[in-house]
């Protein structure tokens, strides 16, 4: 074999295993991968709750149910008070 | 021997394009998905639009500028809002259009169908109105192929007697009474 042809080769091996590494780890995505859960979660939340104390509540229950992510990430949920917004964080830290 | 090297060489390459025409896709849905968080907190805003009867547009100045505050990001977005109504029910519609992206869009749906079934007196003399109700509330975000519908809506039970049926609510509601759901939307006023 020439030494062209195993360049080739090996190169499109490492090329072929990179994208594979890539695709399982989502290496230079993971963070909006991992983030769905969590961001789902606040959606439910704002979504569903009325006032500051149930957004506790959901924030609790909803920490204690997320499995542990490699990814630090927050999500906001909002309580309206009269006119004004208030901002809560969904989220976890690794 | 050098033809099975290429067709090996050509396998491979296959593959290599397929993982990272994959990858490319995987990563759109996911950029797709990510944000979901924000753009409900666009419906709850049209929710509480309805329910304090403040202005969507007040209230999105204000969430735009709280949100920017508190480094929250806000999609994009202009949005128009449809309210109806007759002797049988409401319904509220709020639509957000991503500025963008054609076609990217959330609702909000609120909707409430009554029918008066009669008049009752109690002991102590008070009249209660008697209602049929249907009420609902439908979420839709772009990240969903689908809609959030609550359906049955809860309702608060202060001055109104509420008994959960197959189909919706039936309602005893005292004259002078509002009957409000959790997020004090006004449903029904006598």
């Amino acid at each position: 074999m020439r030494s062209i042809e195993v360049v080739l080769i090996g190169l499109i091996t490492a090329i072929t295993v990179a994208c594979a590494i890539t695709h399982i780890l989502y290496v230079p995505i993971a963070c909006p991968l991992c983030a769905r859960n969590t961001s789902t979660i606040a959606a439910w939340v704002t979504m569903m709750s009325s006032n500051i104390t149930e957004v506790r509540e959901y924030v609790l229950r909803s920490n204690a149910s997320i499995p542990p992510q490699p990814n630090e990430y927050t999500a906001p949920v909002v309580v309206w008070v009269n006119a004004t917004p208030v901002f809560y964080t969904v989220g976890w830290k690794p | 021997m050098r033809g099975q090297i290429a067709l090996l060489a050509v396998f491979i390459l296959s593959l290599a394009v397929l993982a990272y025409v994959y990858t490319l896709t995987s990563m759109r849905v996911k950029i797709v998905y990510h944000g979901e968080a924000e753009w409900m907190l666009l419906l709850s805003t049209a929710r509480h639009s309805l329910a304090s009867g403040i202005s969507l547009d007040v209230l999105m100045n204000r969430l735009k500028t709280v949100a920017a505050d508190n480094s929250v990001w806000i999609p994009p977005v202009w949005w128009s809002v449809e309210y109806s109504s007759n002797s049988t029910g409401w319904t509220y519609k709020a639509v957000f259009y991503n500025d963008t992206l054609p076609g990217f869009q959330a609702t909000f749906l609120a909707s409430a169908n009554y029918t008066l079934l009669g008049i009752e007196t109690d002991d102590l003399g008070n009249e209660w109105l008697i209602y049929n109700l249907t009420y609902l509330h439908r979420y839709k975000i772009p990240q969903y192929s689908y809609f959030i519908t609550i359906h049955p809506a809860p309702l608060n039970n202060t001055c109104a007697r509420v008994y959960k049926t197959s189909n919706g609510w039936s309602v005893k509601i005292t004259l002078n009474c509002s009957l409000t759901d959790k997020w004090n939307i006004t449903v029904i006023k006598t």
